[in-house]
């Protein structure tokens, strides 16, 4: 019976979101099951999200009916939309007509043995194990608690603000301000079953872990991936120590932003490949869910943008937009209001200033741990090769890029360096870019396979 | 391709060459009881602590190189003490040193006294000692001190790679691979360094006829072989976990987990809170004991000031809130009075409402 109410409230979930990108994904594109499932699975549960929060907004209750029912109408709207909603084919990536050796298919098989395995291991210990981790009991499960008990979205204001007001109608934390994505997700698992589980909450994780490879794989495959390469790099990347700890121990919001990224970041890849526009809508969509999730979204989706720009403006006028870009950029933060807030945090809180200490714990992580088991490694290598292998990977390169540089801002020039310092959020953030770097790695490595002559080609138009 | 090869044994010959083993090992017979008493002598000594908990054995040394032999490792039958310690004097000096370990419940262990203070030069005595529970018995399988070889270093890179340890707190920021933060080598970059030597020597054997997906079978291979390293640790979590939780109601769950003690104070606390609206502030100094308790008082309106004052002021505080007051905390109570002093000095009227060895339930009055 537990099992029939989590399926039926994934359904909820899904089933709009499937039918839609069902309409936008053109029939002849490679992987495009697995495309549908993966996006349509993570943009699915994204809008959930805001389905709970419309139900809020007109005081219905959060409840299976609610939700579905909404969910139903949805689904029905995309079911019988225009025609004209449907994409344009013309680009569409033929579907490949692949014949495995039998060496392919047993590596095939080893990978997909070897990822039972792992979601297995992931599946059972997150869904065994009661909410655990600190930030999860701080902050987001309990949040979560809140919106399950009263079946509704309540705001959440500063403790200053809670103790003026009373506490009447608003609830506090230490984080008032973070996106409630996560928390509702994890209420709305408990809705569906009716009552409060500590361990079922955390079911979430697992299947965003799942959606992350099937996001990974789609993608891989339709930019040019064979299977076999696909599978052992979805494998790689489903694989980071890092990144399966926060499976085994959900409750963070961090790997459902590095979800979001990835998918955001493939697409873009994708789309700068091949200009078709539903891969552009997806890569905006996922983009506009990074938003969602963490306040640190807002500036990974702006770090999408370059390479839109390059894409856009081809190569020589990109570079020049960017350029311009980045000294208004500077200009902006010098004449910004100090405690102007953008995305939760302002200059007056961040405490601009070069920290020096952080490049250690920077190093250790990425390269000496085994947080990402030799990925960095390969990142770079993959950073150094792409320059020689044409001009194609340059939008990526230059989307990755921006998002490491302010990864590498956050902990060198803000006073965030103190979770870098002392190891605690620093990997945490770095998770968000892992998946989507393994991407960029796939991808130049693929040109090198390819060898395809593209310096000859012009980037824009 | 000839001089690749020849170089690469060199290097493998060079290498074993400098990297012989040495060693000076003691077994049962050889042990000789300082403190303690002896239960029964055989393959295995067995000794009782004295009342203190003390054993204390030596072993003869005769000139023994300090320097030349940096790792000491002792064997037992069954479960080891919980502390040990190598003691020893050398010929240099009359200083006695002493160094203590912890034995982490390993029935075999070895120490490594490469730069402890007085490991250098050679040994006149040298004494293994061992903290246990009054009375109680261990037994002693061997000790030895020795310079490690190749397979001792390799066995050491494995142990500190394989060692498990379940979930601990900081896991969810950071995994090294290895058992201590701060000891290597780790595994990222050995794999890293040894899938680069294997791609190079492929290259350099294939030259031109080199493929890329070859290339990208051995850095595929490299990587499984490290991540069995991160499977088997995840699977060997989750037999703990599920030995610990599998077949559990959520509430039963919360009764064996590492939290059962917050878990309860906070159920007994919901229980007496009355009004499904009242306001709940949770004080005290330790943020582990107010976060997990303001978790566990969930969903019940509940304010808690991470870094911040314990409590805020008096004038916000009204009749009918409920403080969750931890006994780690700063906020004197005072039970016969039935108030509390805020950190300003102010005193405020309370009622005691539940009260348990975490902490007391009070409400304004």
């Amino acid at each position: 019976m537990t099992a029939l109410k989590l399926l039926t409230a994934a359904l909820i979930s899904f089933l709009p979101a499937w039918l839609l990108l069902a309409r936008l994904v053109p029939r002849e594109t490679t992987a495009r099951p697995y495309v549908i499932a993966g996006y349509g699975g993570l943009i699915g549960l994204l809008v959930t999200t805001l389905i709970m929060r419309f139900l809020s907004l007109v005081d219905v209750p959060f409840s299976l009916y609610s939700l579905g029912g909404v969910a139903l109408l949805l689904a029905l709207a995309v079911r019988f939309s225009p025609p004209s909603w449907q994409p344009d084919a013309v680009n569409a990536v033929p579907m490949e007509n692949q014949t495995l050796t039998r060496l392919q298919k047993g590596f095939i098989l080893i990978c997909l043995t070897l990822l039972a395995s792992r979601l297995l291991a992931l599946g059972l210990e997150a869904g065994t194990r009661p909410v655990w981790a600190w930030d999860a009991k701080q902050h987001w499960t309990k949040q979560a608690k809140v919106f399950f008990e009263l079946r509704s979205v309540v705001p959440y204001v500063s403790l200053q603000e809670w103790l003026e007001l009373g506490g009447k109608g608003v609830y506090t934390n230490m984080h008032p301000d973070y996106p409630i994505a996560t928390p509702l997700l994890q209420a709305w698992t408990s809705i569906a079953l009716g009552y409060w589980h500590d361990s079922a909450v955390n079911l979430l994780w697992p299947v965003m872990w799942l959606l992350l490879g099937l996001v990974f794989y789609s993608q891989a495959r339709i930019s040019g991936a064979k299977a076999t390469i696909a599978v052992g790099a979805t494998f790689m990347a489903l694989s980071l120590p890092y990144l399966n700890t926060h499976v085994a121990l959900a409750g963070y919001a961090d790997l459902l932003m590095a979800t979001c990224y990835l998918a955001a970041v493939a697409a873009l890849y994708n789309w700068s490949q091949s200009r078709e526009r539903w891969q552009l809508i997806l890569a905006l969509l996922a983009g506009a869910c990074c938003l969602l999730v963490k306040n640190e979204g807002f500036y990974w989706f702006l770090s999408l943008f370059p390479g839109i720009l390059l894409v856009k403006a081809g190569l020589r006028k990109g570079v020049l937009c960017l350029a311009a870009l980045a000294i208004s950029l500077l200009f902006l933060l010098w004449i910004l209001p100090a405690d102007m807030a953008v995305a939760g945090h302002s200059l007056e809180k961040i405490n601009l200033g070069y920290r020096p200490d952080s490049w250690l714990p920077i190093y250790l992580s990425a390269l000496v741990h085994d947080n990402w088991h030799f990925l960095v490694y390969l990142f770079l290598a993959a950073l150094l090769t792409a320059p020689f292998y044409g001009q194609k990977q340059l939008p990526l390169a230059a989307v990755i890029l921006s998002a490491l540089g302010l990864y590498l801002a956050l902990y060198l020039l803000t006073n965030n360096a103190s979770g870098a310092v002392r190891f605690t959020s620093l990997n945490r953030v770095f998770l968000h870019l892992a998946p989507a770097m393994a991407f960029f790695t796939l991808t130049v490595y693929l040109a090198v396979a390819n060898r395809r002559p593209e310096s000859a080609q012009p980037l824009g138009g | 391709m000839r001089t690749i090869l020849t170089t690469f044994l060199l290097l493998i010959f060079l290498i074993a060459k400098t990297s012989l083993a040495t060693a000076e090992n003691w077994s049962a017979p050889d042990f000789k009881i300082e403190i303690g008493n002896v239960v029964s002598l055989g393959r295995t000594l067995v000794l009782t602590s004295n009342p203190g908990g003390q054993i204390l054995v030596s072993v003869p040394v005769q000139h023994l190189s300090l320097r030349d032999n940096p790792r000491v490792s002792l064997k037992f039958a069954e479960s080891p003490p919980a502390q040990i310690f190598v003691i020893w004097r050398t010929d240099a000096s009359q200083e006695l040193f002493q160094k203590g370990f912890r034995s982490f419940g390993k029935s075999k262990i070895s120490f490594d006294m490469t730069g402890i203070k007085g490991w250098n030069g050679k040994a006149s005595s040298l004494e293994f000692g061992f903290l246990v529970q009054p009375g109680q018995q261990i037994g002693l399988l061997e000790a030895s001190v020795y310079r490690p070889g190749i397979s001792d270093r390799i066995n050491e890179v494995l142990a500190n790679w394989l060692d498990f340890k379940v979930w601990r707190p900081v896991d969810v920021n950071v995994y090294t691979g290895t058992s201590e933060f701060s000891v290597g080598p780790y595994p990222a970059q050995i794999f890293a360094a040894m899938s680069l030597a294997l791609v190079l020597l492929y290259l350099a054997m294939r030259r031109g006829k080199s493929k890329l997906q070859s290339v990208a079978l051995i850095v595929f291979c490299s990587w499984l072989a490290l991540d069995s390293f991160w499977q088997l640790r995840l699977w060997r979590q989750l037999a703990e976990t599920r030995v610990q939780y599998a077949g559990k109601t959520s509430e039963d769950k919360l009764a064996a987990s590492e939290d059962a003690v917050f878990a309860q104070f906070a159920a007994a606390a919901r229980q007496s809170i009355t009004r499904p609206d009242a306001r709940v502030f949770i004080a005290g100094m330790h943020d582990y004991q107010t976060m997990t308790s303001a978790y566990y008082l969930s969903p019940f309106n509940s304010y808690w000031h991470r870094h911040g004052p314990e409590l805020p002021d008096a004038k916000y505080l009204q009749s009918g809130d409920y403080i969750l007051l931890l006994r780690a905390s700063d906020i004197n109570y005072q039970p016969a009075l039935s108030t509390i002093q805020l950190d300003t000095g102010t005193q405020l009227k309370v009622q005691e409402h539940m009260s348990d060895r975490l902490g007391v339930l009070l409400e304004v009055l």
